[in-house]
């Protein structure tokens, strides 16, 4: 078997869901929660230092599939040819242990039914066997993914498997290596102390805040997504997580 | 199912199918012509697969410095172009002719199937009917009344309708751009100018500094220049960001982020020069050939304070105006100075506000003083879209003579809602002529005027333009309007007496594009090195019926000349075999094309090619030698580009100088050049402009409100696909963090968001990503309505967000042509978001949402019992 995996370079994603959409048009899958595709976008640092996110997110078809270990009906196997992690419907019991067992939430669900059978990304084997790659990663406007055996993009792109807020790679191996953001450096000097000032004053119209503490401090739940975050208790709360507010 | 099943069921999913190739862009994609590789089965769409005409399998696309270069690249789709199977097979797709029951405006009335034949009686009796009353100028055709035509496509053998001047996208930035640099994007598109604005997405790779003010590639400008982009800036680019938002093109493509007040551009960029000309940041050998130096020096000396207002525009002075400190707008100007070439790019969107056409001629000044606006790597900044063509395309011959009758020019195109708010009062005696042809932007003092009694809609026209509660209106008071629809809960469709279900023309049948363009797409600009012929695509769902075909049995019925003359190789031809005798018209094009042999040895084909290698193979592509960049053509002639009086850039236009400007088509006032205090204004542009950040009414609105456009819609297509709407995206009210905390507000609570024009129910997006006091709502989302009226809107709450229905549409003073897409606003907290949950989150507000219109129409004809006794009939 050789193992093959992906590359995402977060530098190059925007969280604009072609990938995600791509995935379920070739997949035919209905709109709703049976996303093999998830994207999150998230920010953190408040106003006006702040930094935002995205993260296009399918399976990683580990090394060594926490899922797989755990499924207890056998639905779960990876694949001998390109190591794909997948999961044979027939047998599946909708236990849910596989969700439980993945630390990136990569099973899915189309609803909170307990029937509901798991289904997942299956590296578009179906594509791979006609010499084609997946449809998420070809579909991607800015190209911020690669595919290929996992050797060849260790060594063309080095062997991150990780962004801040993510699980540990060390548990399952993921397939799945990460171009992380770049530093940024500034070009100009920006004072955030007398820009804060400057944005609390409203000329004739009084203040608009009473201190730099309003900017910073904030109840959970005010800001809606400030951390990545990939297991989800409900249907809903993978929608929310999954959502993002460009249109 | 095993690997093996997996594979299997994908290849049955696919068995027997036809592949064929299509591009979708729409008004709204900007410059891209994306590649679509489309799955048909059993004449449905199944799947879409992005550009594989080039480098296959490469989801990384490395393909090399010299390939980006010469624009061999895919042109890959957006999450729109993924989306096509849910738009074209939505359980809202429109399937039938439909008639109304009751008065036009929600909450009026209700639709009831009919027969296409009476569908089509109806339509030209009362076309026949309204010409007769209120002659050719009683019928407005919706589609592109810009550039000084309209898409009426029976105009010139009917001898109807009429058109108007301006358009929507730069309008903003038009005046400016005529009278300070001489170029008119009319002129341009219909090649009367020695030289295109634009600049082809490579040419970024010349730039040493790129400014993106108010910009945002990545989610509004689809296609290969965000891309470009992008690259840029991985090749060491310098990037800035000026921006309310800390948007994704903050993210991605910026070293760094601005943040900068809306509408107080002008203030910054006026710091900007003042920095430019204080420490001699001007490029000198520019100006001296292409400047004119009275005007240069008189806004020089405004700039330094040595003009009448007296004041330095110092970093200072802008400040606490544009709340970005002295320290940064003074670097930033030193930075900007000293580099080059520049691509400073003030973005269109951002001077489409009252009284925007100032910034948008101080960002052309700042680019002419650096002489970054006319050289590779530059940016002219205006209109900055259009370049030339680069590969010669077929072009179809339908054999139409040229009519008699030109569309004459009657109004602004942003006028539409002007005009029939004012046309009853005109007529009727109680408004002066003089006063309407101000309001409407009438082009000379004796063009005809229009009493609108029809409206022909080929869009969702009544949703897209500010003040959405007073264009209803009008719309509703009017005789008889009908139209094209796509689905049956578009806002527009309540504004019509008949809908016709329409086409999805890029992926079903073979109808031809907007503006006449036919079925080899080619983008406007960014990467015009390719075209695709979009082949016959999907049968048509339901009723739905070529467009063409619907025009020309119209036609039929208005008589034989104008049938004749729009369609003659069409007449006979039976609705059965429409589509194949199209698709012929096209085939022979193609032949013709193909029998050029210079064309075939330009493009590179060994051999001619045939009608299937051609269908098999539909992207044709020639390689970008070098770039164009903005008025590249000219320039390497020694030519002006410039076509302003003196042949020169105007830092204080002569034509302003010389003209009584309330008395010119812009009908109102503008100083010959940009000045933060207008003289015939009280107060500076902040507490003028409507929507100024200063502005007293902010007492009350306090919220700066912009509505940019989307990522998942053209427009406001698309706005109901549900591979989108609610599933990838939310559509929300952006709030700042700030701002959320001290009205009690967390994210996704649904909040009621108000202005003295209207009101909308939205979801709160809190984020710490805007300025203190700045919102957004994304542009195109659909009024829905259940037509019980609101405290804001005659019509009914809307459910869903329409963000035009917050905006306001007057323009006077000030000279009018733009597209006002920014206002003030107030947001409150309705309800909790987390009691109300994903299921009737998306009832309110989502496509399910679109229920709410839907219902209330099915109430009011349960009522009556009338769909019943329709639905027997059609039987």
């Amino acid at each position: 078997m050789t193992q093959y995996g992906f590359l995402f370079d977060m530098n190059r994603c925007y969280a604009c869901q072609a990938c995600s959409i791509a995935c379920k048009d070739w997949n035919d899958i209905d709109p709703g929660a049976e996303k093999w595709m998830t994207v999150y976008e998230w920010e953190s640092g408040t106003f006006p230092a702040i930094r935002l996110h995205s993260l296009a997110f399918s399976c990683a078809h580990c090394e060594n599939p926490a899922c797989v270990a755990v499924c207890e009906s056998g639905a779960l196997y990876k694949e001998d040819e390109f190591g794909a992690v997948l999961v044979d419907q027939d047998k599946c019991t909708g236990c849910r242990k596989c969700y439980d067992a993945c630390p990136y939430g990569a099973p899915k669900f189309a609803t909170d039914e307990p029937t509901a059978k798991m289904s997942k990304c299956t590296m578009c084997v179906d594509r791979l066997s006609e010499g084609m790659q997946p449809a998420c990663t070809m579909s991607c406007p800015l190209r911020a993914f690669d595919f290929g055996p996992l050797d060849a993009l260790i060594e063309k792109y080095g062997d991150v498997r990780y962004c801040e807020g993510m699980p540990a790679p060390d548990a399952t191996n993921p397939a799945f290596i990460i171009w992380n953001p770049r530093e940024k450096t500034p070009l100009l000097p920006y004072d955030v102390d007398e820009a804060i000032a400057l944005n609390q004053q409203r000329g004739d119209l009084g203040t608009m805040f009473e201190s730099e503490e309003d900017l910073k401090v904030f109840d959970e739940g005010t800001i809606g997504r400030d951390e990545l975050k990939m297991k989800h208790g409900s249907v809903i709360e993978l929608m929310r997580a999954t959502r993002n507010d460009m249109a | 199912m095993d690997k093996q099943g997996i594979i299997e069921a994908s290849r049955e999913r696919r068995e027997g199918e036809r592949i064929f190739y299509t591009s979708c862009p729409a008004n709204g994609c900007w410059d891209s012509a994306c590649v679509l590789k489309c799955h048909l089965k059993d004449g449905k769409l199944i799947a879409v697969e992005p550009d594989d005409s080039i480098n296959k399998n490469d989801s990384r696309e490395d393909c090399g410095w010299e390939n980006l270069w010469k624009g061999n690249v895919q042109m890959r789709p957006c999450a729109m172009g993924h989306s096509w199977k849910k738009e074209l097979y939505a359980e809202t797709r429109l399937l039938h002719p439909m008639k109304r029951v009751g008065k036009k405006g929600p909450g009026n009335g209700y639709f009831v199937q009919i027969s296409w034949e009476e569908a089509l009686d109806t339509i030209a009796e009362k076309m026949i009917e309204i010409k007769g009353k209120y002659g050719p100028y009683g019928i407005f055709h919706s589609q592109y009344p810009s550039f000084e035509k309209n898409g009426f496509p029976l105009a010139p053998w009917w001898e109807a309708g009429f058109g108007a001047w301006g358009e929507h996208s730069t309008s903003g930035h038009a005046a400016g751009e005529m009278l300070h640099l001489g170029v008119d994007l009319t002129k341009v598109t219909k090649g009367l100018q020695n030289a295109f604005p634009g600049f082809e997405a490579s040419d970024i790779f010349n730039s040493k500094l790129f400014v993106m003010w108010g910009m945002d590639p990545v989610v509004a400008w689809f296609g290969p220049s965000s891309y470009y982009m992008q690259l840029a800036h991985e090749f060491g680019c310098k990037t800035i960001v000026i921006d309310p938002r800390y948007t994704q093109s903050a993210e991605l493509l910026a070293d760094q982020w601005i943040p900068i007040r809306p509408g107080t551009d002008l203030a910054m960029m006026l710091a900007v020069a003042q920095v430019l000309f204080e420490e001699d940041l001007v490029d000198h050998e520019f100006i001296d050939e292409w400047v004119e130096k009275d005007g240069y020096e008189q806004w020089r000396a405004y700039v330094l304070g040595e003009g009448e207002d007296g004041i330095k525009k110092t970093p200072e002075w802008a400040a606490p105006i544009t709340a970005v400190p002295a320290e940064t707008i003074r670097e930033f100007a030193r930075l900007y100075g000293s580099t080059k070439p520049v691509h400073l790019q003030y973005f269109y969107s951002c001077a489409k506000r009252h009284m925007g056409d100032y910034s948008a001629s101080a960002s052309m000044l700042l680019q002419a003083m650096t002489g970054n606006i006319a050289c590779p790597g530059g940016c002219e900044t205006g209109a900055c879209l259009p370049t030339p063509g680069r590969v010669p395309a077929p072009r179809a011959d339908w054999q139409r003579d040229m009519g008699g009758y030109q569309v004459p020019v009657l109004f602004n195109n942003n006028c539409l809602t002007e005009i029939l708010a004012s046309q009853k009062d005109y007529w009727e005696g109680r408004m002066s002529e003089s006063e309407f042809r101000h309001r409407i932007g009438a082009p000379t003092n004796d063009s005809p005027l229009p009493n609108i009694q029809m409206i022909i809609f080929e869009n969702n026209y009544a949703n897209n333009h500010s003040n959405v509660n007073r264009r209803f209106q009008g719309m509703a008071d009017t005789e008889f309007n009908w139209g094209f629809q796509w689905h049956v809960n578009q806002p527009t469709a309540e504004l019509c007496d008949i809908i016709l279900p329409a086409p999805v023309w890029q992926l079903e049948g073979m109808d031809e594009y907007m503006y006449g363009h036919q079925r080899f797409v080619s983008g406007p600009n960014g990467m015009r090195n390719y075209f695709t012929f979009c082949a016959r695509g999907a049968e048509f769902p339901g009723e739905v019926r070529s467009k063409e075909w619907v025009w020309t049995e119209i036609a039929k019925r208005l008589g034989d000349d104008v049938a004749k003359g729009y369609n003659p190789r069409m007449l006979d031809v039976p609705l059965e075999g429409w589509v194949d005798a199209q698709e012929a018209v096209y085939k022979e094009a193609f032949e013709q094309w193909a029998d050029n042999e210079t064309v075939m040895a330009y493009l590179g084909y060994d051999h001619r090619p045939t009608w299937e290698e051609f269908n098999a193979n539909p992207v044709v592509r020639t390689e970008v030698d070098v770039p164009y960049y903005p008025f590249k053509s000219a320039m390497e002639k020694g030519e002006s580009p410039f076509n302003t009086p003196t042949g020169k850039i105007e830092f204080v236009s002569n034509f302003v100088k010389t003209h009584d400007m309330t008395e010119s088509r812009w009908r109102g006032e503008i100083e010959a050049m940009p000045v933060w205090s207008p003289s015939y204004v009280e107060g500076d542009i902040g507490s003028a402009s409507n929507d100024g950040f200063y502005n007293p009414k902010a007492a009350k609105y306090p919220l700066s409100l912009v509505t940019p456009v989307s990522i998942y819609r053209q427009h406001s297509s698309n706005d109901n696909n549900p591979f989108m709407r609610e599933d990838v995206y939310r559509h929300g009210v952006w709030i700042s963090a700030v701002d959320a905390k001290a009205r009690g507000i967390k994210d996704g609570d649904l909040c009621r968001v108000y202005s003295d024009r209207g009101e909308a129910l939205l979801p709160a997006y809190v984020t710490s990503r805007c300025m203190p006091g700045t919102s957004a709502v994304f542009h195109g989302g659909w009024y829905q309505t259940n037509g019980e009226p609101s405290e804001m809107n005659a019509f009914g709450q809307d459910m869903r967000g329409a963000p035009n229905i917050l905006l306001d549409d007057a323009h006077l003073p000030h000279i009018l042509g733009a597209l006002i897409i920014a206002g003030l606003c107030e947001v409150e907290k309705v309800a909790d978001g987390d009691a109300e949950g994903f299921g009737t989150e998306s009832q309110r507000g989502g496509l399910r949402g679109a229920k709410v219109a839907i219902d209330a129409r099915d109430e009011l004809a349960k009522k009556d019992g009338a769909r019943d006794a329709a639905a027997e009939a059609c039987e």
